[in-house]
């Protein structure tokens, strides 16, 4: 039941991300954003057709997650590939936010080290897994550091803060999602679950409304 | 088995190769594409039955987690060839990604109805024709999409392909799973089509 409310949250998030996608002139940034999402959703709905058509006991490691890696990886273009190189021209100024950002990258990393060792992962598992999540740590330190970069460029910074503080929020829930499911808190892992897509919903309309400002 | 492979690959591919001789321009090129996508599911058969046997994983496992890794990463390999090496517009690439996919597809349309020749029916093959050629040129099409918007931002390009060849894997997982199933099996061939769909829709934006 859970698992079909998450599948309909996710399909609303894309279906509201395809709608701007499609019905706005919008930037690759936002492309990469919607790119994202979907890949949310296509993670959800394996998970969703994997327990209807299969059911059993969970997979060790579920293919969904390779879903979850690229959503990680469109997360991480968007940043870097097309919005860095607008807002940081490399000068010492925005060195602070630079040194700052590398905060994210560390907790989560830490978060995903207790995740291991908490749980009974075997070690093809923990290669498969850190394959599929290295480009959240990449995508969390330029959410963190655009987050908190001043706005002295083309002034759009300000314009995504929203939504770089929601996508950093969403990889936190992720492997704190994780966290909890080798931990089994299973009601920490259903809250997780279910303010995933939120984010993801909350996220698409962040971005929309702030790149209404700008087009790159 | 192997033999049967081969002599269907003979089969397929020879009278579409003797076409060459006669097309021209983006006609030819299309071609070429559909009896590379011919030649890569040979391939991907082979490593699927090399997986197969050293794997242990029963058909079910290997179905819906291996083969869509093996599949889709042989057929981007034209695609990619087409992108940075022959370096063609984004409109023939995504043409040829097509026609790439429905090479695949009728490759493995034609093995699996020739290793299920007794327990088939037509609507069977009809739906299943259908569904996997909806599946492979919507994948091969999405990965082409991607990588003709990476290729505007060179910093994007291995992150954005990697994450669209990964999309394109789960999709066809997911398609796997449905299509196995004799409950859902025609949710699986619907899948690929709202694929279709959305594509329509960003290609008539476009314009």
């Amino acid at each position: 039941m859970t698992l079909a409310i998450e599948l309909i949250l996710y399909l609303i998030a894309t279906m509201l991300g395809l709608f701007f996608f499609i019905y706005r002139k919008s930037p690759l940034y936002f492309k990469l954003l919607f790119f994202a999402v979907a890949c949310c959703l296509l993670e959800e709905l394996y998970n969703f057709v994997y327990s209807i058509c299969i059911g059993g006991a969970a997979l060790t490691f579920s293919f969904a997650t390779f879903a979850s890696g690229a959503a990680f990886a469109f997360l991480y273009s968007a940043n870097f590939g097309q919005f860095d190189s607008f807002v940081d021209d490399g000068s010492l100024e925005f060195k602070n936010a630079r040194a700052i950002g590398f905060a994210a990258p560390v907790l989560l990393a830490a978060i995903f080290v207790l995740t291991i060792i908490k749980s009974n992962y075997s070690i093809w598992h923990i290669v498969l897994l850190l394959i599929c999540k290295l480009w959240a740590f990449f995508a969390c330190y330029y959410h963190l550091k655009h987050l908190i970069l001043p706005d002295k460029i083309h002034f759009m910074v300000d314009a995504l803060r929203p939504c770089n503080l929601i996508c950093l929020v969403y990889i936190f829930m992720n492997f704190l999602c994780d966290f909890a499911r080798a931990i089994s808190a299973a009601a920490a892992t259903k809250i997780l679950s279910l303010a995933m897509p939120l984010c993801l919903i909350a996220m698409i309309i962040a971005a929309e409304g702030g790149l209404r400002k700008w087009k790159i | 088995m192997e033999d049967l492979m081969l002599s269907l690959f003979a089969c397929l591919t020879i009278p579409i190769a003797m076409s060459l001789f006669i097309l021209k321009g983006k006609s030819r090129t299309l071609i070429i594409c559909m009896l590379s996508g011919i030649f890569m599911c040979l391939f991907a058969g082979q490593i699927n039955g090399l997986v197969a046997q050293t794997s242990g994983l029963n058909q079910m496992m290997l179905t819906i987690s291996v083969t869509p890794i093996v599949e889709e990463l042989v057929k981007i390999i034209p695609i990619l060839l087409l992108a940075f090496v022959i370096k063609v517009d984004k409109q023939l690439l995504l043409e040829s990604a097509l026609m790439v996919g429905l090479g695949f597809a009728t490759m493995e349309n034609v093995y699996i109805l020739m290793t299920n020749a007794n327990v088939i029916s037509f609507f069977w093959a009809f739906s299943r024709g259908l569904g996997s050629a909806m599946l492979h040129s919507a994948t091969s099409v999405i990965v082409a999409y991607g990588i003709s918007l990476c290729t505007l931002r060179k910093k994007t390009f291995i992150t954005g392909t990697y994450a669209i060849l990964l999309s394109a894997m789960v999709l066809h997982g997911i398609y796997n799973m449905l299509v196995q199933n004799s409950v859902y099996m025609y949710f699986g061939i619907l899948l690929p089509s709202f694929v279709f769909v959305i594509l329509a829709l960003i290609a008539k934006k476009n314009k």
